[in-house]
This record gives C-alpha cells, sequence and structure tokens, in this order.
C-alpha cells in the first residue's frame, strides 16, 4: 500500500508527506529499542512518541514513515530532525490500536493468501 | 627455589604464577581449631563448611593439620572423641604469604600436598591456599590478561588508523556527552553514510545503523560520556564504544532482554527497553563487552566481504545467549 492509501484509512494528516512511501507492513510500539530490534523495513512505525529521537530510529531502522497516533501532537524539533533526515511524519486522531486495526483490516503486513 | 620450568617455554600461564603472590590466591581467615578441639569436633567442622582439611593453630601459629583421612583413621580405631593433637599431622609445611605463587605450586608437585598452610614474616597463620585457589587465581588473570591484549589490540588498530598507516579506511568518530539525547543518532547516521558511501548490502548498513544507534544510546543514558568510533573498510566494520564510568556491575543480567536501569523519565520517552545490549549483540559478527567501573568498552565487528553471509548465525535468536 501506497502511504497516500494509507493515510485515507486511518484519517491521516501528512505533517512532513511522502505519499508515494510504499509501504510492507506495520509496527507499532513506544519503545525504541524495541523498534529497532523488531521493526522491518519499508514498515509504516505507529507510535504515541512525539519527540525528536523517533526520527533517528526510524531512519536507522530504514522506516520511511512515523505515523503519530492519538492525536499527539508533531514537536517542532521532531519535525525539523525529520526534515533533515528524509523521514515522513504523519498524525492521526485514531489510536494507536484503532489505527493499526483499520490496516489490519484493509490487508496490510498481513501474509499474501 | 628455584623455579622448574624451562624459560624458553614461559608462557603467560607461568608469567601469572610468578606474578601473583601466595596471598593474591589464598582463602583468608581460614576456619581453625585448638589442639585440645575432639576429631568429632574437627569431622562436623569440615562436613559443614565442605572442606577437606584444617589448620591446626596454638597463639596463632599453625602447629599441625588434621585432614578428612585423619578423621577416618580416627573413626577406624574408634578414637572420634580423642583431641586433635593426637591425629593431626605435626610436620606442617607452610608456605610464607608474600612469597610467588610458582612457589607453592613446587610444593603441592614436590609434597603431594592438597592444602598449604600461609604464614605472614612473624609466622602466623594468616591464610590458607589449595591447589584449586592457585587454579581459580591464575585463570583470573589470564582472563583480565586477556581483555587487556584485547583493549590494547582495538586501540592500536585505532591509532594505526589515525596516523594513516593504514589506508583505504574511513574513520568516524563522535563525542558522546551524558545525558545528551539531542544528539542521539549523530554516530549512526555518520556510519549509516560511511557504509552506503562503499555500496555496503542494506542490510549490513542496517545492522550496523542499529548496533551503532544503540552504543551511542547507552553512553548518553548511562554514563559519564566517552567516545564512540567506527572504522569501516570493504569487508568489514568494527565499532568501539568507550566511555569514563561507571560501569555495569552485572554484565550478564545487562545483556538480558528487557533488564534496564533506566529511570522514568527516560523510559516515558521510549528508551530503557532493555533491548540495548541484546540489540547490539545480535546485530554484530563479533561482540565484546568489558565494563569494570573505570568505564565500559563495547567492541563490536559487521562482517559484509564476501563471507560476512556465511559467517552470520542463520538464527538470531542463537545469538540471545549470554557471552561469558
Amino acid at each position: 500500500m501506497t502511504m497516500a492509501e494509507i493515510a485515507v484509512v486511518i484519517e491521516a494528516k501528512a505533517v512532513l508527506p511522502n505519499d508515494t512511501a510504499t509501504i510492507q507492513g506495520v509496527y507499532c510500539s513506544d519503545m525504541l529499542s524495541d523498534v529497532l530490534g523488531n521493526a522491518e523495513e519499508d514498515y509504516l512505525w505507529i507510535t504515541v512518541q512525539n519527540h525528536r529521537n523517533i526520527v533517528a530510529v526510524a531512519e536507522t531502522r530504514d522506516l520511511p514513515v512515523i505515523l503519530i497516533a492519538a492525536g499527539r501532537p508533531v514537536l517542532d524539533d521532531t519535525q525539523e530532525q525529520a526534515r533533515n533526515l528524509g523521514v515522513a511524519i504523519y498524525s492521526t486522531p485514531l489510536t494507536v490500536y484503532e489505527a493499526a486495526g483499520r490496516l489490519y483490516e484493509a490487508g496490510l503486513g498481513r501474509s499474501q493468501s | 627455589m628455584r623455579p622448574r620450568i624451562d624459560p624458553a617455554a614461559y608462557t603467560p600461564f607461568h608469567e601469572a604464577l610468578y606474578d601473583l603472590r601466595v596471598r593474591d590466591a589464598m582463602t583468608e581467615n581460614p576456619i581453625t581449631l585448638s589442639t585440645e578441639a575432639t576429631m568429632r569436633k574437627a569431622q562436623s567442622v569440615m562436613r559443614e563448611n565442605r572442606i577437606s582439611g584444617i589448620p591446626i593453630v596454638e597463639n596463632g601459629k599453625p602447629v599441625g593439620i588434621v585432614s578428612i583421612q585423619d578423621v577416618i583413621e580416627a573413626l577406624v580405631w574408634n578414637d572420634i572423641c580423642a583431641p586433635v593433637r593426637k591425629w593431626m599431622s605435626c610436620q606442617v609445611s607452610t608456605v610464607l604469604d608474600n612469597l610467588p605463587l610458582i612457589q607453592a605450586v613446587n610444593d603441592f608437585q614436590k609434597h603431594g600436598y592438597g592444602r598449604l598452610p600461609v604464614v605472614n614474616e612473624q609466622g602466623d597463620l594468616v591464610g590458607i591456599l589449595t591447589s584449586g585457589d592457585v587454579t581459580q587465581a591464575v585463570m583470573f588473570r589470564l582472563n583480565e590478561e586477556a581483555k587487556k591484549a584485547e583493549q590494547r589490540e582495538a586501540r592500536r588498530v585505532l591509532s594505526a588508523l589515525h596516523e594513516g598507516q593504514v589506508t583505504g579506511a574511513d574513520i568516524v568518530q563522535v563525542q558522546v556527552t551524558a545525558m545528551d539525547l539531542d544528539s542521539a543518532g549523530t554516530f549512526a547516521n555518520q556510519v549509516k553514510k560511511a557504509l552506503k558511501k562503499r555500496g555496503v548490502d542494506p542490510d549490513f548498513v542496517r545492522r550496523a545503523a542499529i548496533a551503532a544507534y544503540e552504543a551511542e544510546v547507552n553512553i548518553i543514558l548511562h554514563s559519564m560520556g566517552g567516545l564512540i568510533e567506527a572504522m569501516v573498510d570493504d569487508n568489514q566494520i568494527t565499532i568501539i564504544a568507550q566511555d569514563t564510568g561507571p560501569g555495569i556491575p552485572n554484565v550478564p543480567e545487562a545483556m538480558k532482554e528487557g533488564y534496564s536501569t533506566a529511570n522514568e523519565v527516560v523510559r516515558s520517552l521510549g528508551f530503557g527497553a532493555g533491548m540495548g545490549l541484546p540489540n547490539m549483540h545480535r546485530c554484530s559478527d563479533e561482540f565484546s563487552i568489558d565494563a569494570p567501573a573505570s568505564g565500559t568498552t563495547v567492541r563490536m565487528t559487521i562482517r559484509y566481504g564476501k563471507t560476512a553471509v556465511a559467517d552470520k548465525p542463520a538464527n538470531p535468536a542463537e545469538l540471545q545467549g549470554v557471552p561469558s
């Protein structure tokens, strides 16, 4: 799924857009090392963390997009860092659970059958 | 006594035996009995403390030694209530506490003793030494030496690189300040760039970046600051993270997934998941950590040369074990 399609499904707003990013799956976590250890490349990362350190984590793990859930504000220096490192940021009013649920329903990241 | 080892055959093992003193290896404040204690008492003390011999002392000076064999003898002769002075070995060989350990080893070999009472210059009993104590002390010393050698080698390689003695390698170096979370990822980002520039396979770039990031964050969160360096060539990357303390009291514990000493504030930011060291270990082909109070050194190598794929265990779970 492209990020543009995903944004529609989860009512997300592009803070720093990358609509053409092709997303292979989703990882939900608020622990940075957990994301580093367990997310896979080209996954969408859904989190409620909104401080600037999430950007370096996404960049390190090759996650093209961070989705900040639960309507949490995207802090200014987080945006600045994301711009510097080329990581896209979207935000959604949905909770992590709801956003992940809708994307799962939409077939994202489920094994092809 | 003259050592009976051919100097040409000296090994680090022998060096340790000459370098260490008897007092470095002995058990201090050994359990003793007076000459008037009964053999039954000697037997129960041995059983309770799981020891096989007890020095017998008068006025602080060793006058004999009672072993399990002596207790058995006393039992055979139905004399277990007799005082130890009756059954003890009176020919007490002792060893001075300030002699090299090799002296005691020679005594063990020559006389077949299982244990030697250790005395100071005044002849007072200050400890007891078994061959097990010797082995343990030497092993400990060798382990320390091995760690030092590893660090020396790491420093040598790095300084050779700095001085331009090795060409064709890139150096990435970042000074890390304690609690400076805003800078987290600076080093990892530079590592990533250096590897990409060489056209390294993205999987290896990612592994190196994760290892670099975790090492960097550990210095920020858990140390008083330090230096993190990487050298990158066409075959591998070696990352060396050195901080100035306070070390890690229990490394095996720290290597366990989920174990963290991070405070609440830091955890609320998503750090302190207890996965930093396990992630580093999993991402590396070689991983070593040394964490005395004077500072922790983590050394990681990731190989992406032609042999890289074959060297990496197929199942990352195999790497979950704790290095000794």
